[in-house]
């Protein structure tokens, strides 16, 4: 299969998933479009239910069966069209070339399996030519390499602490040297001081095996610390993206970025209330029709509510917002 | 994972079908070839004692094993009737007090040992002296060696039906050498007799196997072996016969022998038995029943008829009087008798006291009787009597009816004493005597004379006693006999001289396969 | 070592369990109305006879008494004999044994080898036919009478069919039949017990990562998720199996399999103390031992459990 190396290692295009449960339907994503180039680390915001999971799940093509479906759109890995390869492709694609770690360490293990025979299992998938000493071997170097002492692989998980966990998860998701790395909020559930030892230690794998990160967080400060690109998601859709200097300059910003930038506290400001964003997020069982922002912003026209906005683009900076672009009033 | 669901069904299928095919076994049982032969009769009642003399005495299911492990004397046939055993013949003095018996000459005990007139003795002194000794060898005074082959046995009053007591599962004769040599204990881990069947091995629970002995007096049994298994389950004692697996059923129920009905392979046969099923009214303890016009609606108010339909699809003979006309000493004329009449019934029960008492007929549980006791129920509600039925089970039976708890019971008397005499059991006034302790019927002092002078005389002189005590029991109403019992038997049409006996035992002696 | 002091510490624990069953049992027991001795000799017996086999059974001294020479009795490995029969408490229990176990075990095993797949399934393919079909199954089994089953399985397989023997213990394929009728409740619960061992257990996180990770559905049921499933289901097994051992009644009674559980209820009917008391106690020492098997057999599936808890 020859890949094309020449693009975007991920290129995401007007992607809509939907979950139908009993009592309603929700439209999780909306048109989402994103790239990724290789070696890129994107970090992923949004508030809570704003689809950032789904958009990972999406990639991967693990959304709840019966339950979430990818309505439209297209993913493109390495030139390939993901949504039209077989399950079998996708078998070899997870955990080899792309992989996943999700928010909560503690339940992400199985707990009746020692850490070493779960790293294992990762090489018995995807390198089945191996001998059984050289994976063990693999397994001992990628303990070693985020800090966990070899001999602890015939320890159960409930035998770690949760940055330990945590560590385990990541080895078992570069063990298999993927290009691209889905982490769902990976220090989310780790107090800060072992969050920024994860985040460190993430950085230098990176920097060892080259590969994408798409940082998936609600945390802006990680992101300005870990990531070279931004991507901000509201209501299923990408309203901005672009370097993380263009987006937190803030010159030039979507409205909604502009809250979420509003909300962070300042050490030398005097304020003594942050400015939170108003309203609640727009109700994910109905499709928007124009912005999914207007309800809330606090520069809306009339054109939000009924028009979808165009992406306003300009030295890799995008913005989705009516106040940007070639329809500006 | 998915692959164990059809693995399993795949394993159950093999061990069905690769295992050869259900061979009943009836056909090696026959012993065509060369085999020995042998036969397996099912039966619920467990027999545990297979010797009779020793402290514990014995009960009546044991009389399955002892009526074929040992002789008596004399036997019990099927019909109820007294035929020679042991003694080849006997007389009576004049005073009825003194049995002189003639023994046979030639009998070997199972361990070879010729049989004499010291085992009898030891057999009688013995069994007298134990638990069932008042009981069966009643007024038993001694027993006196006259040769080796000839004995008299003394009474301290004249007894009528002594005999039957020499016929009794008590009356089976142990050999004296051998108890000296074993014991009780001994006796009752291996014991000895002259009977058809020596006595191999019983597993408890499971199953007793009986072995034909060689050398029995009457000649060799057809059968080799036989077989007794334990099977509780009455349908499964049915289900087992139609499959083969057992060749007889001991006293199965007479609706389900009447399934069977029309089919070739299976034949069953039934008698009377020597037990009586009565009903009984407590007149103690200030309960209704010492009402006598209450005592009266009852007498008059049950359908007899009715019940023995309920109870045996009408196969039971209805009774009269509180005895089996198969026992010694039946009175056959001067019997007065009620009939069914509900309107007189009625009449009795609007001249007596009550007034809605409940009234409580206690039952053993599963068993006829217990259905007797519905049916029997429910006429009398249809009368205005508020009736009830207790059924429990064996042990809280036994207990309520020694304490006298209850307003009316029914029993099912099997006697091994078939004499009229039995009758007498619920009027006896001798002090302390276990079943009237609690209960006293108010002219037994009146009735029980009379029933102790019929059993001192001999064949027709009885007749006026029980004719006497019989119609008092009748007026005063203190029962209502209510229909004869009946033993069953199911068995496969390919073996022959199985017949039903009265007391529920069986000669296995006269069984042979076609 | 670790394990043998354990067992060694559960095995004692039993004790004062015994103990106490025991005592009140024989409360109950002495409390009901009955006399043995006069149950025995028939009320033909004259009063010294009875109250001869009285003194002789020990039934004249105070309970506590008697209850106390039981136990010391029992402590010599000497259970008395049954007051009907006179046989042996230990001798019979021990004839009666191997039959129980063995239908007991061939009643479990083939109720766990169909039930834990077909709950495993019906889990796995959730609100699918199959699930409604194996819930349905499931009422089924657990509403239909035992004694009813028996009898239909007898007149089917041995009578119109006659695949089977309908009675006794002779060989494996006596089993067949009363293994089918006593495993059907065990076949319910074990299809019950996985099923909602493994809903739980599929919606667990590790599940998802080893989705994530490249393992196919069935690779991810088959590797994580099934034997984490296991331990509310080994803990049913071991219930289920002890239930067979002295409850097995009915199956016992319509098959005419000399078991336990028909000699339990045939004491307690005829008040024989000695039988019920010494089965009561032999029986609650094999539970006893079958929890203590269950909780190992946990432990080493669940590296979580700790035995010293």
């Amino acid at each position: 299969m020859e890949m094309d190396r020449s693009g975007a290692l991920l290129e995401v295009e007007g992607l809509h998933v939907r979950y139908k449960t009993k009592s309603a339907e929700v439209y999780a994503l909306n048109g989402l479009d994103l790239r990724v180039e290789r070696g890129e680390k994107l970090g992923l915001v949004g508030e809570t239910g704003a689809g950032k999971t789904t958009l990972a799940l999406s990639i991967l093509r693990l959304l709840p069966e019966r339950v979430g479906e990818i309505t439209a759109g297209s993913i493109r890995y390495e030139g390939e069209q993901l949504l039209e390869q077989s399950e079998a492709y996708m078998l070899g694609l997870r955990g080899r070339r792309i992989s996943m770690i999700f928010q909560d360490p503690m339940t992400s293990l199985n707990p009746i399996k020692t850490v070493g025979e779960q790293i294992l299992e990762v090489l018995d998938l995807h390198f089945p030519g191996l001998s059984k000493a050289e994976k063990l071997g693999r397994v001992a170097r990628m303990l070693e390499t985020v800090g966990i002492p070899a001999s602890r692989g015939g320890d159960f998980p409930y035998q770690f602490s949760g940055g330990m966990k945590q560590r385990i998860v990541i080895a078992m998701a570069l063990i298999g040297e993927p290009e691209l790395l889905l982490a769902d909020e990976p220090t989310t559930a780790l107090d800060v001081t072992i969050q920024a030892q994860i985040l460190e230690m993430m950085s230098r794998l990176r920097e060892e095996y080259g590969t994408a990160v798409i940082l998936i967080t609600h945390d802006l400060g990680v992101v300005a610390e870990f990531c070279d690109r931004v991507a901000v998601v509201y209501g299923g859709r990408i309203v901005e993206q672009g370097s993380v200097e263009q987006v937190f300059a803030r010159g030039m910003n979507h409205p909604y970025t502009e809250g979420l930038l509003g909300c962070i506290p300042e050490l030398d400001s005097r304020a003594e209330r942050l400015t939170p964003i108003p309203g609640q997020m727009a109700d994910p069982t109905v499709q928007p029709k124009g912005c999914s922002f207007a309800e809330r912003c606090g520069r809306c026209m009339e054109i939000c509510r009924t028009r979808q906005p165009e992406p306003f683009e300009s030295e890799g900076h995008s913005i989705m917002c009516h106040l940007y672009g070639p329809g500006e009033v | 994972m998915r692959i164990y669901k059809p693995a399993a069904l795949l394993l159950l299928a093999a061990l069905l079908f690769s295992l050869p095919g259900c061979a009943s076994g009836q056909e090696a049982r026959k012993g065509a070839d060369g085999g020995g032969s042998s036969v397996i009769l099912a039966t619920s009642g467990e027999p545990y004692r297979f010797y009779a003399l020793s402290e514990e005495g014995c009960a009546g299911d044991d009389n399955l094993v002892l009526s074929n492990v040992y002789d008596c004397l004399t036997f019990l046939e099927a019909d109820g009737s007294i035929s020679p055993g042991l003694a080849e013949r006997w007389e009576l003095s004049e005073d009825g007090l003194c049995y002189t018996f003639h023994l046979r000459q030639g009998v070997k005990f199972h361990n070879g040992a010729e049989f004499t007139a010291r085992d009898v003795k030891f057999t009688f002194d013995k069994g007298a002296a134990g638990p069932l000794g008042s009981g069966l060898f009643v007024n038993f005074k001694s027993c006196e060696i006259v040769d080796d082959y000839t004995v008299n046995i003394y009474l301290t009053a004249p007894y009528a039906g002594f005999l039957y007591g020499v016929a009794s599962r008590l009356g089976g004769i142990c050999s004296l050498d051998y108890y000296n040599e074993v014991g009780d204990e001994g006796y009752l881990e291996a014991p000895i007799g002259t009977g058809p069947y020596r006595f191999v091995e019983a597993v408890g629970g499971e199953k007793i196997v009986l072995e034909a002995f060689e050398d029995y007096w009457r000649g060799e049994p057809a059968i080799d072996t036989v077989i007794i298994a334990i099977v509780p389950n009455v349908s499964t004692q049915m289900i087992g016969l139609e499959n083969g697996d057992y060749d007889a059923v001991r006293n199965p129920p007479i609706d389900a022998c009447t399934h069977l009905e029309g089919r070739e392979d299976i034949c069953w046969d039934y008698a009377d038995s020597t037990g009586r099923i009565t009903l009984y009214l407590a007149t103690w303890g200030g309960r209704v029943g010492e009402d006598i016009n209450f005592r009266r609606a009852v007498q008059c108010g049950i359908n007899k008829e009715e019940v023995t339909a309920g109870t045996s699809s009408g196969f039971a003979t209805i009774l009269d009087i509180d005895m089996c006309p198969m026992y010694g000493g039946y009175p056959t004329e001067g019997i007065v008798t009620v009939d069914y009449d509900p309107q007189q019934a009625l009449d009795y029960l609007a001249a007596s006291d009550y007034s809605g008492e409940s009234f409580e007929i206690l039952v053993k549980s599963g068993t006829g009787e217990e259905m007797a006791a519905k049916i029997i129920q429910s006429q009398l509600i249809e009368l205005g009597i508020n009736a009830t039925v207790t059924a429990v089970d064996n042990t809280t039976y036994t207990q309520l009816q020694y304490s006298g708890n209850f307003d009316a019971i029914i029993r099912e008397q099997l006697s091994s004493m078939v004499d009229a005499d039995g009758a007498s059991t619920y009027f006896n006034t001798t002090p302390g005597y276990a079943y009237t302790k609690n209960c006293k019927y108010p002219l037994a002092d009146v009735i029980y004379p009379l029933f102790v002078k019929g059993r001192e005389v001999q064949g027709e002189e009885r007749t006026p006693y029980y004719v006497e005590a019989c119609n008092l029991i009748t007026q005063e109403a203190y029962l209502v006999p209510l229909y004869n019992g009946l033993i069953a038997v199911a068995y496969s049409s390919q073996l022959q001289g199985v017949e039903a006996h009265c007391l529920g035992s069986y000669n296995f002696y006269h069984w042979s396969w076609k | 070592m670790y394990l043998v002091k354990y067992t060694i510490k559960r095995l004692l624990m039993l004790i004062p369990v015994i103990l106490g069953v025991t005592l009140i049992l024989y409360f109950v027991l002495e409390l009901s109305p009955s006399n043995p001795a006069l149950q025995i000799l028939g009320a033909d017996a004259s009063a010294e006879q009875i109250a001869a086999l009285e003194h002789e059974m020990g039934l004249d001294q105070p309970i506590i008494v008697q209850y106390v020479r039981y136990i010391l009795g029992v402590l010599r490995l000497d259970f008395g004999s049954s007051w009907v029969s006179g046989y042996d408490v230990l001798d019979t229990f021990m004839l009666r044994l191997p039959d129980t176990l063995m239908l007991a075990f061939t009643a479990t095993l083939w109720a766990v080898a169909l039930g834990i797949p077909i709950g495993i399934y019906a889990a796995v393919k959730q609100y699918g036919v199959f699930d409604y079909g194996s819930m349905v199954l499931t009422m089924l089994l657990f509403s239909m009478p035992s004694f009813w089953l028996a009898i239909l399985c007898q007149i089917l397989f041995c009578l119109v069919l006659h695949w089977l023997p309908a009675t006794g213990v002779g060989s494996l394929r006596h089993f067949i039949l009363p293994a089918l009728v006593l495993g059907a409740n065990t076949l319910a619960s074990m299809i019950r017990m996985s099923r909602t061992s493994m809903l739980d257990v599929l919606r667990q996180d590790y599940i998802r990562t080893a989705r994530a990770k490249g393992a196919s559905k069935a690779a991810a049921i088959v590797h994580h998720a099934v034997g984490n499933s296991l331990v509310p289901v080994i803990t049913q097994i071991g219930i289920s199996f002890a239930g067979c051992i002295g409850g097995a009644v009915v199956t016992e009674s319509i098959f005419t399999i000399p078991g336990l559980g028909s000699m339990l209820i045939n004491a307690v009917k005829a008040r024989d103390v000695p039988v019920v008391m010494g089965t009561v106690i032999l029986v609650a020492i094999i539970v006893g031992v079958i929890n203590l098997v269950v909780d190992l057999v946990c432990a080493k599936v669940d590296p979580r459990i700790d035995l010293a808890a």
